[in-house]
């Protein structure tokens, strides 16, 4: 676990897509409700990466729907980088 | 004579179990495809659907798009396949332009409703008349002009069309839709004999036979996609499609199937080998791993060729030529693979502004010969003019794309002439967006750009200057394309700015792109 905090990542989120923090939930669509497109979110993956100094493989993004598989991806999977 | 057609059910005849297609784990066999383009082509007929009539197809990779596709082929009408992903705006245009008669639909993909999009627009559109929905699932259409696809597969219950169309020389085979650099589409009049010879060329090119498999991370709406899995199917192979990429999936496929060819972009080459356990899985089957759509970074072609053995073929081509240069990892290795020779079928041209070669050494424009230069735009007489010209009693096909000549008869690739903008395999038009951007109300001026991406190639960025320095967001931008254009055309950066010239799509393209 990386010790995420779910408001800051929602924060993060928001300045990404442009979407108000309080609109943005665990079960946000990507697709749906923020207008992603699948390329998009291998640009949203890099950037969160760039930010929490994480590294999540592009597979495990390529699959994810929710905001809160996004969260849970780098959370648990992420892979501190420089270690 | 019907080339596709014919070789298709002399399969069939050969060997009618033998697996043509798979997509989401659902197969057809030669023979069943016989039997389903026979019986389905009778329904479209039963709606008036013969030689020359449009068919629109608005639905993923599924295997009704192949059946419906290939019945109209067989009674010479012409499919033409539209990206699931348009919006209201670029579907009001298509179904403006391309004289469909019948429209298959599916209800949705992903966030894009289309079932929704259509009937808010199918009153303008007088010339379709009948729309079939292919999703038993949803239902909610009562109006005169749509019925489920059961409905529509009954009608030819009983009835039967054994005539197989006999196509000439000059017979348009499928209608293909790009989207143009003002926003309106460019619909290409894809020829029926060249486009099968210049299938058939490739094929034979690479060795393709019987045995082999290709799996395709491209969707069968992209002239590409389906092109590709053509030069497998043209020597009795057989193609399998994804519903939607998805990269533990595909090399879990690749390894069951024992998949021969894989096709790729550079962008699904870097999800697939960013899977955590990529070397576990068994690609031992695979012979030729196929590049198109994207520059090829040689790194990647370095891990197919050094680490999996595999050949590598990089090519360059488009909807309006099919395969044009090639790349090849047991010929040209020792070079870069974004410089390209002209293959043993194919002839090039390296052009300066007055339609003269350019000397060794030099940029111009690549202008093409394949069998499968288009007929012309169709409906559109000036951008026919422009692009498509007659040299040495062949068509040959100006690409917009800037190459350099180099020493050894190979091109490079050194840019476009036009503001297109590589995002992973999308070509994105920048004028197409901007000009949708400037119908928002809070906007006053905008420039689209590209900006380097690492993993997607390029990525969209917009300059904005808002009316009265208002904030816009990514947000309300993604809010006012849903439904309207397709989700990747919205610009994956918003850059918000006071001094935005404002007759900004011309000389001040260059002004801001650093």
């Amino acid at each position: 676990m990386n010790d995420l905090k779910w408001n800051e990542f929602a924060k993060n989120i928001s300045d990404y897509v442009g979407v108000d923090a309080d609109q943005i939930k665990q079960e946000t669509d990507l697709y749906s409700d923020l207008c992603m497109d699948s390329l998009g979110l291998f640009s949203m993956g890099m950037y969160l990466n760039n930010i929490y100094n994480l590294e999540v493989p592009l597979s495990s993004v390529a699959v994810i729907s929710k905001v809160g598989d996004m969260f849970k991806l780098l959370d648990e999977e992420g892979i501190p980088l420089n270690v | 004579m019907n080339k596709f057609i014919d070789s298709l059910y002399k399969y069939a005849e050969e060997k009618p179990t033998s697996t043509l297609i798979t997509i989401d784990g659902i197969s057809i066999t030669y023979g069943e495809f016989k039997e389903y383009t026979e019986k389905i082509s009778m329904s479209l007929n039963t709606l008036g659907i013969s030689e020359n009539k449009k068919v629109g197809l608005i639905i993923p990779n599924s295997l009704q798009w192949y059946k419906i596709f290939w019945s109209a082929i067989r009674i010479g009408a012409q499919p033409v396949p539209v990206d699931p992903q348009s919006g209201e705006l670029e579907l009001n245009r298509l179904l403006d332009i391309t004289d469909m008669e019948v429209c298959f639909i599916a209800c949705k993909y992903r966030n894009n409703n289309i079932l929704n999009t259509v009937k808010s627009i199918i009153e303008k559109h007088s010339n379709i008349k009948h729309i079939i929905v292919i999703d038993s699932i949803c239902t909610d259409f009562d109006t005169p002009k749509f019925m489920t696809y059961e409905k529509f597969v009954g009608l030819g219950e009983g009835k039967t069309l054994s005539q197989v169309y006999n196509v000439d020389d000059e017979h348009v085979m499928s209608l293909a839709c790009t989207s143009g650099s003002t926003g309106n589409p460019k619909i290409l009049s894809v020829p029926y004999n060249g486009f099968y010879d210049a299938i058939k060329d490739i094929s034979d090119y690479l060795e393709f036979d019987s045995f082999d498999t290709m799996m395709i991370g491209m969707p069968l709406y992209h002239q590409g996609g389906f092109g590709m899995g053509m030069q497998v199917v043209v020597k009795g192979g057989n193609v399998i499609y994804q519903p939607q990429f998805e990269p533990m999936e595909f090399l879990k496929t690749v390894a069951q199937k024992k998949v021969t060819v894989i096709q790729l972009t550079s962008t699904l080459a870097k999800i697939l080998l960013s899977v955590p356990d990529f070397y576990s899985y068994d690609m031992s089957s695979v012979k030729v791993c196929y590049f198109a759509g994207e520059v090829l970074p040689k790194e990647i072609a370095k891990i197919f060729v050094e680490k999996l053995n595999i050949r590598v073929i990089n090519v360059i081509g488009s909807s309006e030529t099919a395969t044009m240069v090639v790349w090849d990892s047991e010929n040209d290795y020792d070079t870069d693979p974004s410089d390209f020779r002209e293959l043993p079928f194919t002839k090039v041209r390296v052009l300066d502004e007055n339609d003269n070669e350019v000397d060794t050494g030099t940029a111009g424009e690549l202008c093409i010969y394949t069998s499968a230069v288009i007929f012309n735009y169709y409906k559109n007489d000036y951008e026919s003019a422009a692009k498509v010209i007659n040299f040495d009693n062949k068509r040959w096909f100006k690409t917009g794309d800037l190459v350099e000549k180099l020493n050894d008869g190979r091109i490079r690739f050194v840019g476009r002439s036009k503001r297109i903008i590589k995002r992973g395999a999308n070509l994105v038009h920048a004028e197409e967006v901007e000009s949708f951007l400037l119908s928002y109300p809070k906007i006053q001026a905008v420039a689209v750009t590209a900006e380097d991406h690492p993993i997607i190639g390029q990525q969209i960025v917009a300059y904005i200057q808002s009316v009265g320095g208002q904030n816009v967001t990514r947000g309300e931008l993604a809010r006012y394309f849903d439904g309207k254009m397709s989700a990747y055309k919205l610009p994956d950066k918003i850059i918000l700015t006071e001094d935005l010239p404002k007759d900004i799509g011309k000389i001040q393209f260059k002004y801001i792109r650093k």
